[in-house]
């Protein structure tokens, strides 16, 4: 090789070595490889030599300039990460336009309530929260004259139509629908003339109803039980007692021990002959059984809130503790 | 009900006082809610269901909680009524209301002595005021056995007496002191004179006794459930004899009621003569009309297990039922005070909670149905979306207070309750937006500065034909800075279009349409929305009149949809889609003010250019130079070829008809 173009080379390399910005780098680039830079001239003075000699030392240049070329290029992609290193950037500050919202822990109760049942196969069905005496007590075995009326305090909107006491009403518009067999769930808002701390005019309900042919007590228990299990996310102890809802028989209610204290926690019973035939369906062929809870008291007793209206006064500081879950 | 202990041991000899006859009441469907230490006795309080009017007495508890021990129970001691010499005190019985009448004269009564110690005290722990000696035993026999009675001073009865309907609309003092106004629907008991007492329910004022009253007449008799029932609620009254009556009084009891008054009167003070009279007006159904037939197998069908024979037998025997057995099948008769006993499905519930609920088994049964299509997910789709862009979920009262809904709704939609229970929960919404406002002041007064909130849930209104309407909403506002945690300065206040762009993001397809129908809404910030063409709500900014009344300052932003009509997206059909370079071109167009950026969007839209796939508003700058105020547009248009690369003159074509279109069409020129 040439001695000059190897001392090139040495020259390049502590220039290089020497440089620190881009715009170096780029002064450095033109001085060996722009138009007016060594390289050029250097295959200007070939110009003035043999053909022989010219292909030889045109090649020999030709490789010192990929050599040149590439020393440059390493060098760009040493600065460029250097830059980016340096590169001010405090990762402590916030993040932006970071949003946490939140659903209403009855919803999320409901979702997951839903979301169980449905693994029994109970469908999803929502009715009418104004409904008339018919269904909401005369279908389901509830007559004017019956003491039952007096466990629900109505609100009334006219003669004939008022606020759904329970959503057992769905049960019946339902079947009325679908006949037998059937196996539903229907969520949402119930209304009664009731107000104290554990009391509130407004609450939610989910009502589930199974009725098929041979549908018998133990499966109640066995629904429900599992129901329980799985909401409750453990074993619970569980106990069933006797109790009356004119529209089951036998009718139960579902006690579970919490803080060693029976709690009463949900509603149930065989669907009562008389409501089957109410909406025509063959009480000789299907059984089944139904059941009511409260969402108010099922979210109470998991998220281990005491007052009924925190629910409703939707404080951003009680709605923010429910956040990250659905 | 209150009941003590040691009183129940009276019925049933061998019963320990402790928790466990808690627990075995409980089990049986006569739930204790409560216990309380008293000296040696416990005092237990039963929560009864309204079907069981047969345990309000303790020898009703006794004789349920029997089945379990099946011994023999003692019943109280009586006298015999039968030599008592009979005198005509009543004249008539309305059947529809009275079955049966009895009633007991006692004169030359020593009522002045004190009621012995137990009797008070007992009446006392069952939450009963001592009155005087005969009352006090009136109400302690109605205790015991359950049979209401009441006393009248039989100086100042102008006998016979009729069990009948009121004759006119009259007012009755009764020995409450208060006033009852009397109407042709509520049963009474009338002597000569008028209305003595409201049948069943309660005595007047002008016949009642006192201490020093020494001839009385008792009356002991059995009123159709359902006529108290309907007096107790018109009157709004209920009293311990209503709430027995309406719930079932034994029809065998009044007679032996009497007896027993007797027994305790002999027992504790002195009297001259008794007489006694007694008149039914209708046969007490045959008990064997309430015959009931069922199979074993029924039984074992519809509880799921099989019960043995033996037990069943036993079972009813100790409940008090005739039964008879051939082969499989039972046939029962129920007694006479088990009103709730009707039907097969009423003998398997005796058999189930005597059994012991917790002693059946538990299946999981194992058909399948068919799940129901149901469309319901669309709230809880859109409730995710909006939770996770920052919205928090609400839920409001449904009723509001009552006209506060004025301002934006006319008073014939608005559905109102008839017993609100209180005027500040007496109309139904007919939207959501004053539960919004409500919630936003709340918590913007405990200091929240970014808010954003949802509810999902019905409004109510009466529509031009007077029917009641339901509707699923959701419904929102937001108002306040963007993000809290951002840096200070960036920080924005939301607006109508973060607004916007959050409905644009939740909703597929999602179209607008300037509107101004909507009086709560700032009439040139407010806008419709369609999907698919289908109207599926509205959002805007609030009425600043609508926020003062809520002392809301900040601009807010609402948004109603109509969940019904919204679909999500389900079904996706691919479509092949080009891989050759997309090439974008911006054009900028100076804009009239008349012209609406709508009708240019539209009308690229509709000039249906080759190749172009899709063009977006980037830039827009409004000049307010008053002679020639315009704005400026500049639209983002991307075109793609689906076979090769575009060129440049193909698009620039493209870019010409559109260009010219845009002359003819809206005469707009481009910058």
């Amino acid at each position: 090789m040439n001695t000059s173009y190897s001392s090139l080379l040495n020259d390049l390399q502590k220039s290089l070595d020497n440089c620190a910005s881009s715009n170096e780098l780029y002064k450095i680039k033109s001085t060996f490889l722009g138009k007016k830079g060594i390289l050029a001239s250097q295959f200007n003075e070939m110009r003035n030599i043999s053909h022989e000699e010219k292909k030889k030392l045109g090649q020999e240049l030709n490789k010192i300039k990929t050599q040149i070329e590439l020393a440059i290029r390493e060098k760009e992609k040493l600065l460029n990460a250097q830059k980016l290193e340096s590169k001010e950037i405090d990762v402590e500050l916030p993040g932006m336009n970071a949003r946490v919202g939140t659903r209403h822990p009855i919803s999320i109760t409901i979702n997951e309530i839903t979301k169980i049942l449905s693994q029994f196969g109970f469908s999803k069905v929502i009715g009418d929260e104004i409904e008339t005496e018919f269904y909401n007590f005369e279908a389901l075995n509830i007559p004017e004259t019956h003491p039952a009326r007096d466990m629900h305090d109505t609100f009334y909107i006219n003669v004939k139509n008022l606020l759904r006491t329970h959503t057992s009403s769905v049960q019946i518009h339902s079947m009325e629908k679908y006949n037998a067999p059937i196996k539903i769930m229907t969520p949402g808002r119930v209304y009664r003339c009731d107000s104290d701390p554990t009391h509130s005019p407004m609450f939610h309900q989910i009502e589930g109803l199974y009725v098929d042919e041979g549908v018998s007590f133990t499966h109640l228990k066995g629904i429900l039980e599992e129901f329980i299990n799985l909401y409750f996310g453990k074993k619970m102890e569980i106990r069933f007692r006797p109790s009356y809802f004119p529209f089951t028989e036998p009718s139960a209610e579902i006690d579970i021990k919490f803080n060693n204290k029976w709690l009463e926690v949900l509603g149930c019973g065989m669907v009562h002959n008389n409501v089957l035939m109410n909406v025509n369906i063959d009480t000789k062929k299907y059984s089944g059984f139904a059941f009511g809870l409260g969402i108010e008291r099922f979210a109470m007793l998991k998220y281990g809130i005491r007052d009924l209206r925190l629910f409703y006064e939707n404080d951003l500081m009680f709605l923010k503790q429910f956040s990250g879950i659905k | 009900m209150l009941l003590s202990l040691q009183w129940l041991k009276e019925f049933i000899p061998n019963l320990k006082i402790n928790d466990k006859v808690a627990e075995s009441l409980t089990s049986l469907g006569l739930e204790v809610s409560s216990i309380t230490k008293k000296q040696r006795d416990l005092i237990i309080d039963i929560d009864l269901t309204p079907n069981r009017g047969d345990c309000l007495s303790v020898h009703g508890i006794a004789r349920d909680l029997n089945s379990l021990f099946n011994k023999k129970i003692k019943y109280p001691r009586i006298k015999k009524l039968s030599k008592i010499n009979k005198k005509k005190y009543i004249k008539s019985l309305d059947s529809k209301i009275c079955p049966s009448y009895s009633c007991l004269s006692i004169t030359g009564l020593n009522n002045s002595i004190k009621t012995p110690d137990l009797i008070k005290s007992r009446l006392k722990n069952s939450g009963i005021k001592n009155i005087n000696f005969l009352v006090d035993i009136i109400n302690y026999v109605m205790l015991e056995i359950g049979q209401p009675m009441h006393v009248f001073d039989l100086n100042k009865l102008k006998l016979p007496l009729s069990v009948e309907f009121a004759n006119k609309s009259e007012l009755f003092e009764g020995l409450d002191d208060s006033e009852y106004k009397l109407t042709k629907k509520i049963p009474v008991i009338n002597d000569q004179s008028g209305p003595i007492a409201l049948a069943g329910v309660l005595g007047g004022k002008k016949t009642s006794t006192t201490q020093k009253t020494q001839n009385v007449l008792i009356e002991s008799a059995f009123f159709e459930p359902n006529q108290i029932r309907q007096s107790s609620k018109s009157f709004r009254l209920q009293t311990d004899s209503s709430y027995r009556y309406e719930r079932g009084v034994d029809p065998k009891l009044p007679m032996v009621a009497l007896s027993r008054v007797l027994e305790l009167l002999s027992e504790y003070t002195t009297y001259d003569s008794v007489f006694i009279d007694s008149k039914i007006s209708k046969k007490s159904e045959k008990r064997n009309d309430k015959k009931i037939t069922i199979e074993h197998d029924l039984i074992t069908k519809s509880l799921g297990q099989d019960i043995e024979k033996v037990f069943i037998l036993k079972i009813f025997k100790s409940l008090g039922f005739e039964i008879k057995v051939k082969n499989t099948t039972y046939t029962l008769i129920s007694p006479s005070h088990r009103f709730d006993i009707q039907n097969q499905q009423d003998i398997i519930e005796e058999i189930a909670r005597v059994y012991g609920y917790n002693n059946f088994k538990s299946n999981i049964p194992t058909n399948y149905i068919k799940t129901l299509n149901s469309n319901l997910n669309t709230s809880d789709i859109l409730s995710e979306s909006l939770s996770s862009r920052g919205y928090n979920e609400i839920i409001s009262y449904t009723m509001l207070p009552k006209n506060s809904q004025n301002q934006i709704h006319n008073n014939s939609e608005i559905i109102r309750i008839l017993n609100p229970i209180s005027e500040d929960k007496s109309d139904l919404r007919a939207s959501m937006v004053f539960n919004m406002l409500q919630i936003y002041k709340y918590n913007k007064s405990r200091q929240a500065t970014s808010l954003r909130f949802y509810e999902s849930g019905k409004i109510y209104s009466y529509n031009r034909g007077k029917k009641i309407i339901e509707t699923n909403v959701l419904a929102g506002i937001i108002g306040g800075i963007n993000f809290n945690n951002n840096l200070r300065n960036s920080r924005k206040k939301l607006n109508f279009f973060d607004l916007k762009g959050d409905l644009i993001s939740i909703i597929s397809n999602l179209s607008f349409k300037k509107t101004n129908k909507l009086n709560y809404l700032v009439s040139n910030a407010q806008m419709s929305l369609f999907q698919d063409n289908t109207f599926i709500g509205t959002f805007g900014a609030l009425i600043p009149s609508l926020r003062d009344d809520y002392g809301i300052s900040d601009e807010v932003f609402y948004f109603e949809l109509m969940i019904d009509s919204i679909k999500v997206r389900n079904v996706v059909k691919y479509v092949d889609f080009s891989r050759f370079p997309k090439i974008k071109r911006d054009i900028t167009l100076k804009i009239n003010n008349e012209i609406s950026i709508e009708e240019v969007i539209k009308c690229i839209s509709k000039s249906s250019l080759k190749y172009m796939i899709n063009s977006r508003i980037s830039d827009i700058f409004y000049s307010m130079n008053h002679e020639n105020s315009h704005k400026s547009l500049t639209i983002e248009l991307i075109f793609q070829g689906n076979v090769s690369t575009l060129s440049d003159q193909e698009v620039n074509e493209q870019m010409t008809i559109l260009i010219k279109r845009l002359k003819d069409k809206l005469n707009i020129d481009i910058k």
